[in-house]
């Protein structure tokens, strides 16, 4: 339960609708606008800014001009609801995917005008330790000697090697966003468009998502030029990687 | 917004081609459905009314008929052309300050005039010229959207090349009514005042359905504010 009595467990009470949008272009992905009730909403955001104030954002992504948190560090407060079983199961069952119930997410905080991020596409192994979690179980990433890009960091530690299977971007204790301030993620129809600017933003707007199955085909980056902070969640379930090899062929995963 | 609020109230009783530069209405297409997230297999019923949605800038050369053919392709038949699309910006310090009016003129009378005659024509030249009878039969019509401005002085408000487009396309709706009588389509225009700020959206996209049921053509139909000044 939270401070204002909500159960996050129960998504039902803490999502404001249940109309989100599926759309196919440029390739398959769901968004959704006031996804939480702002009791709940207000609460993300207090935590997340409760995190920022604390000075625990650390850039220590290669090539990414943001700051980031593991929100498993986190997990005990309102934020712990993305590392959640059923948000995880509600993620995987938008796009049929088997999950698995390995969970990576953090919180990123890009400062104004910070740098564009690379295109990519997100079909990216994930390591993650123990055996497979049960229906009802979440296994967070970086524990057991288990390096989420490396896989086992001791000798003798075992490993499981997953592919990501949904992406989840959610934006929360931003500014008000218009059009003319960027940061908006950038989705584009191949590699190709990348370059050529040709694919559609999401915007930066408080209590929104955009959340995508990673295929090859799923390319999208952080677009810059933010006039102002940029904040967000973002979260991937995981599927066996013999899965995502039987579909697409080894040469598709994105090795780090 | 007027085609959003149109689509939201008809997408159930017509089959509509929304004609998109950059939004889409919030409604179904075949881009986009409703989806429950906490039951994603669910069939809803927001899905079972879905517009066909063509991305098209139709200043853009060839756009107007690649529209006109895809909307033909889709429905095998067009009963109704809705001209929504407008293009609005005001001068506020006047006609004479700087060159903004005079460069602006242009493209109003392309978005506001020419796009609305080329799409009239060509689903004329393409569907209705030959078809006189089946027209009167199913009561074939145009609805050019319009603005009180074309026929009202709202001073300072910066509005004379905006106003003088409606003006040209107010106009140009009498002369297509009496051309497109030969062959049974009726053509009229609704020339409502500010909306959402003075009449709600969904206002103006009722009086473009109760057009299409209407008889009347030639005729430009204005939209006051009729609640009483407070």
């Amino acid at each position: 339960m939270t401070g204002t009595g909500l159960d996050p467990a129960d998504l039902s009470t803490v999502l404001a609708h249940r109309r989100w949008v599926r759309r196919s272009l440029p390739f398959p992905h769901v968004v959704a606008q006031n996804v939480f009730v702002p009791a709940f909403y207000d609460e993300l955001e207090r935590h997340f800014e409760h995190i920022k104030q604390a000075g625990l954002f650390q850039k220590n992504i290669r090539n990414y001009d943001a700051g980031s948190v593991l929100v498993r560090d986190h997990a005990d407060g309102p934020l712990g609801i993305f590392v959640s079983r059923p948000w995880h199961d509600l993620v995987a069952g938008l796009f049929g995917v088997r999950a698995t119930g390995d969970v990576t997410a953090g919180l990123h905080h890009h400062p104004p005008g910070g740098r564009a991020g690379w295109p990519h596409n997100d079909l990216n192994p994930g390591w993650f330790g123990g055996g497979w979690p049960e229906d009802d179980e979440i296994r967070h990433e970086g524990v057991d000697d288990i390096d989420y890009q490396l896989g086992p960091t001791r000798p003798g530690s075992e490993g499981r090697e997953t592919v990501r299977g949904v992406s989840v971007l959610f934006y929360l204790d931003n500014p008000d966003w218009r059009p003319g301030d960027g940061g908006e993620t950038g989705i584009y129809p191949s590699s190709d468009a990348v370059q050529r600017g040709t694919g559609i933003g999401v915007p930066p707007v408080n209590n929104s998502l955009v959340m995508f199955e990673s295929t090859p085909f799923t390319w999208h980056g952080y677009a810059g030029h933010s006039r102002h902070e940029r904040n967000s969640v973002v979260m991937w379930v995981h599927r066996r990687k013999s899965e995502a090899v039987q579909r697409w062929g080894e040469q598709s995963i994105a090795y780090w | 917004m007027l085609g959003d609020a149109f689509c939201r109230r008809y997408a159930r009783t017509h089959d509509i081609v929304a004609v998109c530069r950059t939004r889409v209405p919030a409604v179904a297409s075949q881009h986009e459905s409703f989806v429950d997230p906490l039951a994603p297999d669910a069939d809803l019923a927001d899905n079972e009314a879905r517009v066909f949605t063509v991305m098209a800038d139709l200043e853009q050369p060839g756009q107007v008929d690649r529209v006109v053919e895809l909307a033909l392709a889709r429905h095998d038949r067009i009963d109704v052309l809705v001209n929504g699309a407008g293009h609005q910006r005001h001068h506020p310090r006047g006609l004479v300050d700087a060159d903004g009016a005079v460069q602006d003129l242009s493209r109003h009378l392309a978005v506001n005039v020419a796009v609305p005659l080329q799409l009239a024509v060509r689903v004329a030249q393409l569907f209705w010229r030959d078809r006189a009878a089946e027209n009167r039969a199913e009561n074939r019509s145009v609805v050019n959207i319009s603005s009180l401005s074309g026929s009202r002085v709202y001073p300072r408000l910066g509005q004379g090349v905006y106003a003088a487009s409606k003006a040209a396309l107010n106009q140009l709706t009498r002369h297509l009514a009496d051309e497109f009588d030969a062959f049974g389509v009726r053509v009229n225009a609704l020339a409502p005042t500010s909306f959402p700020g003075l009449i709600p959206t969904e206002d103006v996209a009722d009086a473009i359905a109760r057009l299409d049921r209407e008889t009347i053509t030639g005729r430009v139909i204005a939209m006051e504010d009729d609640r009483p000044s407070r």
